[in-house]
């Protein structure tokens, strides 16, 4: 009887534990849920992504407000377009609402960052961010730095 | 009668909706402006023009390319929404005057470059389009220049934000004001201290 109870004890806090680093990965990942309310979708126009995965987080103002359902080749402009999928309780992005791809860190994760305009209209489930900053290459920051210097000299 | 006005009025509309997909539309004042600097320039280096008149000449031809109510409001992001109309105008009026400032200080600055523009722009939606240009100076590497242009009922196409080499500028002056709104405790602080030297100090 003993016995049982301290093994049911035992696979209780193994359980625990289980749940625990579930919801720490959860976390840590951005993959946990960013609303009740349900979500919209949005979608921005970048002309360089580099990194951004898909389940990236979006925040705005360092909170997450929602994430990377998706990301595409557009043809036409040449541009990515990532579709991201925005929680009910963030409803009120102004239509002139910018997007930038921004590192979490020097060397973290590359993440949305939205920044509400001054536009008194919102923007609503299925519009498009064109306002926006790509993300910044390190090659190609140090290339223009090395042909700067050379033309310099 | 009626007919006839129904029907001007229908072409008019169709005119203006034809121009809010015309590509090539949406780059033509920024050529008209470009071909008018270099032309005032040339008079400003044949001692035609004084500095001063080539400032007002360059300005004049500016502003109604440049939608200051739309950049302002850009510029100004969240804390437009806390602000007054007054204070929205005013702020308004701040900016067009850094604007000239920095135009002055660019002509200061001016070594030679062209500005190439692209035959069209794109249209990224009725109303809305980008044209991918370029600074040319001598010996250095071309700068890639966009211009994020919008249609204007009235007044046709406009310069709503430019990214310079990849650098969002709309978003920078954005994060600028919003330094200032910090640095000063208001909204109305950072209007009245808003000014070409306080923004490129930051």
């Amino acid at each position: 009887m003993y016995s049982r109870r301290l093994e049911l004890s035992v696979g209780a806090f193994v359980l625990l534990g289980a749940l625990c680093l579930a919801f720490l990965a959860l976390e840590v990942s951005g993959l946990a849920s960013t609303g009740d309310n349900g979500t919209y979708r949005l979608s921005a126009r970048f002309d360089n992504v580099a990194g951004l995965t898909t389940r990236a987080k979006v925040s705005a103002a360092g909170v997450t407000v929602g994430r990377v359902v998706g990301i595409r080749y557009d043809k036409a402009t040449a541009a990515a377009i990532v579709d991201m999928e925005i929680s009910q309780d963030f409803a009120e992005f102004s239509e002139d609402t910018s997007a930038s791809i921004l590192t979490a860190g020097l060397l973290g994760e590359k993440y949305i960052g939205l920044s509400t305009g001054g536009d008194p209209n919102n923007l609503a489930d299925g519009d498009m961010i064109y306002d926006t900053q790509s993300a910044i290459v390190l090659e190609e920051l140090i290339g223009k730095f090395l042909l700067n210097m050379s033309s310099e000299k | 009668m009626k007919v006839w006005l129904a029907t001007a009025l229908v072409c008019l509309l169709s005119i203006g909706a034809w121009a809010q997909e015309d590509p090539k539309a949406a780059v033509e004042p920024l050529k008209i402006v470009r071909d008018t600097f270099y032309q005032d320039v040339s008079k400003f280096q044949a001692g035609q023009l004084t500095e001063e008149e080539l400032v007002i000449r360059i300005s004049e031809q500016f502003a109604p390319l440049i939608n200051d109510r739309t950049v302002a409001l850009r510029v100004m992001g969240k804390f437009a929404r806390q602000a007054t109309q007054a204070e929205r105008d005013r702020f308004t009026d701040r900016l067009e005057s850094s604007l000239v400032d920095a135009y002055a200080r660019g002509l200061a600055a001016y070594g030679g470059e062209q500005l190439v523009l692209p035959e069209e722009g794109v249209i990224l939606k009725p109303g809305r389009a980008v044209a991918e240009a370029r600074l040319e100076s001598p010996g250095r590497e071309a700068l890639p220049i966009q211009f994020a242009l919008g249609f204007e009922e009235g007044k046709g196409w406009m310069v709503e934000n430019v990214v310079i080499a990849g650098i969002n500028l709309g978003l920078t002056l954005r994060n600028q004001f919003a330094d200032l709104v910090q640095s000063t405790g208001s909204v109305t602080g950072a209007i009245d201290s808003w000014s070409f030297e306080s923004v490129s100090a930051k």
